[in-house]
């Protein structure tokens, strides 16, 4: 099929066609818009409560409320719906609203407790010098007892809500409801422990936006898609996020963080903020973090694409075989961590003629060669033109002329020197700037 | 029902009244109890739709028509998560022009979609219904539910001062 192909800005795919759809891609290019299919934007929620369980409505009631809402303009049958049904159609009034349908009669007393959706923002009028408020709001709604509360989806949307509850504690069993599903923070200040939700086993959305993150670790054991967007982290490490059931990763203008396994993982987007380093932030510092895989507390992986190699490992164990792939050109994201994204294409290119790997001139990004000799892999017997085109030759460059002199032989092996080049590891950067031609390169044959 | 493409799975849904509709399988399955009804193969030839008339089943499939995920180029589903923002602004629009309705219709929707359990089309219709109502006073919404306020003027009092926030 493909007789050459060109990996490099565009994003990154591999499938395996038989079992599962794995894709990474990365793109720094216009931003990606991504919006939660499912249209019914986080919102509102509430806890069932065993004394919410509405009497049928009174045939006279129902007369009333017939001409009481010819009187609105139409004909009333709320009244109608099953229980859930009003439960649910409730859960769309703002927070404020639902509270107040507890006056209307002794049988609305506590129905607001019952809505599914929650959506809580400053337009409710919260007091910001009360926060008592809003906790007793929380008690209310959540209170244990005999109540099981049945809220699915909250949207928290405070510009401090740090200020306004030391209590309920996200993710704690206050604020934890067993069904809660889908849960979205806007423009917050979230710190501490409040993103561990050990405790939230039914937690599969997570979404934060414009939020201020004093924190370094979010963990769920439940949670499937992940959306981190423009959100700052304050932490004196790289924040790690822990969420082994994870299938759908957004990350957009963001601290790249640490990611720990996620072996359901099946799209990333991943876009990191302009002044975000790929790196620990101690580890710059050359001190040990703890966290990071790799880290050995020299400050050694201070400089690595923790993110990236994290990814591409994973993405990796699903590259299928380029049967018939004979000119191979890659930009520089195959040896941005180590050399292992490199290995892994040209063992699965078993009649490779060409190989061209365009590097920008950058700092070093590569990780000392650690690939015993013996654990090589088998790759194209084909292959006898590599085409390496860099800004100068330098210590990457030469480690990847060692590596490849293992396959063929250092006369093989062509080495163009371009002068404009990128200075900056971005795929947005090799988009803009990588000359449309190659005019001013020259060339270098490395003598054996 | 438009005629579709050769080799699509078709389900015919009946309604009460005896109207009977073709859908594509994967329109149909947009109502997770008429999926679950197909998953356990209880849908050999058509099935019935109580409580259904025929003039609000054929809005549900109008809405399940348009909401049934594109299918990429690849053959593969779209993600369960992802659409292009221009999709999602087009059948935001939709929705809106879907849902003007009278008041009865849109308690027929909300029903039919709670029964069918088409989570879109509930709440749709779960915050247009809201959207009618939350503008009123107090005392207008309980006439609108012909709710009779049966409290003690002290208990009222209680109530509102356990959550006085909200009555501020």
């Amino acid at each position: 099929m493909a007789r050459r192909a060109v990996v490099n800005s565009e994003p990154v795919r591999f499938s395996n066609q038989d079992t599962q759809q794995h894709r990474v891609s990365f793109n720094c290019a216009p931003p990606l818009h991504l919006e939660l299919k499912q249209r019914a934007v986080f919102s509102v929620g509430v806890g069932r409560f065993a004394a919410f369980v509405p009497p049928p409505w009174p045939r006279a009631a129902a007369s009333e409320a017939k001409l009481a809402a010819s009187m609105l303009g139409g004909e009333d049958r709320i009244s109608a719906l099953p229980d859930g049904v009003l439960q649910h159609v409730l859960g769309f009034l703002p927070a404020r609203d639902a509270v107040q349908t507890s006056v209307l009669a002794g049988r609305w007393r506590h129905a607001w407790r019952s809505i599914r959706r929650l959506h809580l923002s400053p337009d409710d009028g919260w007091d910001s010098d009360k926060p008592e408020h809003l906790k007793d709001f929380f008690d209310a709604l959540l209170s244990p007892g005999d109540h099981d509360s049945i809220l699915e989806e909250a949207k928290l949307d405070f510009d401090d809500w740090s200020k306004i509850t030391r209590t309920p504690k996200l993710g704690s069993d206050e604020f934890c409801p067993a069904k809660l599903r889908k849960l979205e923070f806007t423009e917050m200040v979230l710190e501490g422990d409040v993103l561990d939700f050990a405790s939230c086993p039914a937690l599969e959305d997570l979404k934060m936006a414009d939020c201020r993150l004093h924190l370094d670790k979010i963990s769920s054991q439940s949670v499937k898609r992940l959306n981190i967007d423009s959100c700052y982290f304050f932490c004196d490490c790289r924040p790690s996020i822990s969420m082994h059931s994870l299938v759908w990763l957004l990350l957009d203008s963001c601290i790249v963080p640490f990611l720990e396994s996620m072996p359901s993982l099946e799209t990333a987007f991943v876009k990191p903020a302009a002044y975000s380093r790929d790196c620990c932030i101690r580890g710059a510092f050359k001190e040990c973090c703890g966290i990071c895989a790799e880290c050995t507390g020299d400050g050694d992986h201070g400089s690595r694409c923790v993110l990236l190699g994290a990814l591409f490992g994973r993405d990796l164990r699903w590259c299928p075989t380029f049967s018939n792939l004979k000119t191979l050109l890659l930009n520089e994201w195959c040896v941005a961590t180590d050399f292992r994204a490199l290995l892994c294409i040209l063992e699965h290119s078993p009649v490779l003629e060409k190989l061209i790997l365009r590097l920008s001139k950058r700092r070093e990004f590569i990780t000392v060669l650690s690939y015993p000799l013996e654990k090589l892999p088998a790759i194209s017997k084909h292959l006898n033109i590599v085409e390496i085109r860099c800004g100068d030759v330098d210590g990457r460059v030469c480690r990847i002329l060692k590596l490849l002199s293992r396959f063929v032989s250092a006369m093989q092996i062509n080495i163009k020197l371009v002068a404009q080049l990128s200075t900056c590891f971005s795929f947005e950067t090799w988009l803009w700037h990588f000359p449309a031609n190659d005019d001013d390169e020259c060339n270098i044959i490395v003598q054996g | 029902m438009a005629t579709r493409e050769a080799g699509k799975k078709m389900i015919m849904l009946k309604s009460p009244d005896g109207m009977e509709f073709e859908v594509e399988e994967a329109v149909a399955m947009e109502s997770q109890t008429i999926r679950k009804m197909i998953e356990d193969d209880c849908a050999d030839t058509a099935i019935l739709i109580p409580n259904i008339n025929s003039k609000i089943l054929s809005r549900v499939i109008e809405y399940c028509n348009k909401h049934v995920p594109t299918t990429g180029a690849t053959g593969a589903a779209a993600s369960d998560t992802v659409a292009p923002a221009a999709l999602a602004e087009d059948l935001k629009i939709w929705d809106a022009e879907f849902i003007k309705v009278n008041r009865a219709t849109r308690f027929d929707l909300i029903q039919a979609a709670s029964y069918l359990n088409i989570k879109g089309l509930l709440d749709l219709t779960s915050q247009t219904t809201i959207d009618t109502i939350s503008d009123n006073s107090l005392e207008e919404i309980r006439s609108f539910l012909s709710t009779k306020n049966d409290y003690l003027p002290e208990e009222e009092q209680t109530i509102r001062r356990e959550n006085q926030w909200a009555f501020q």
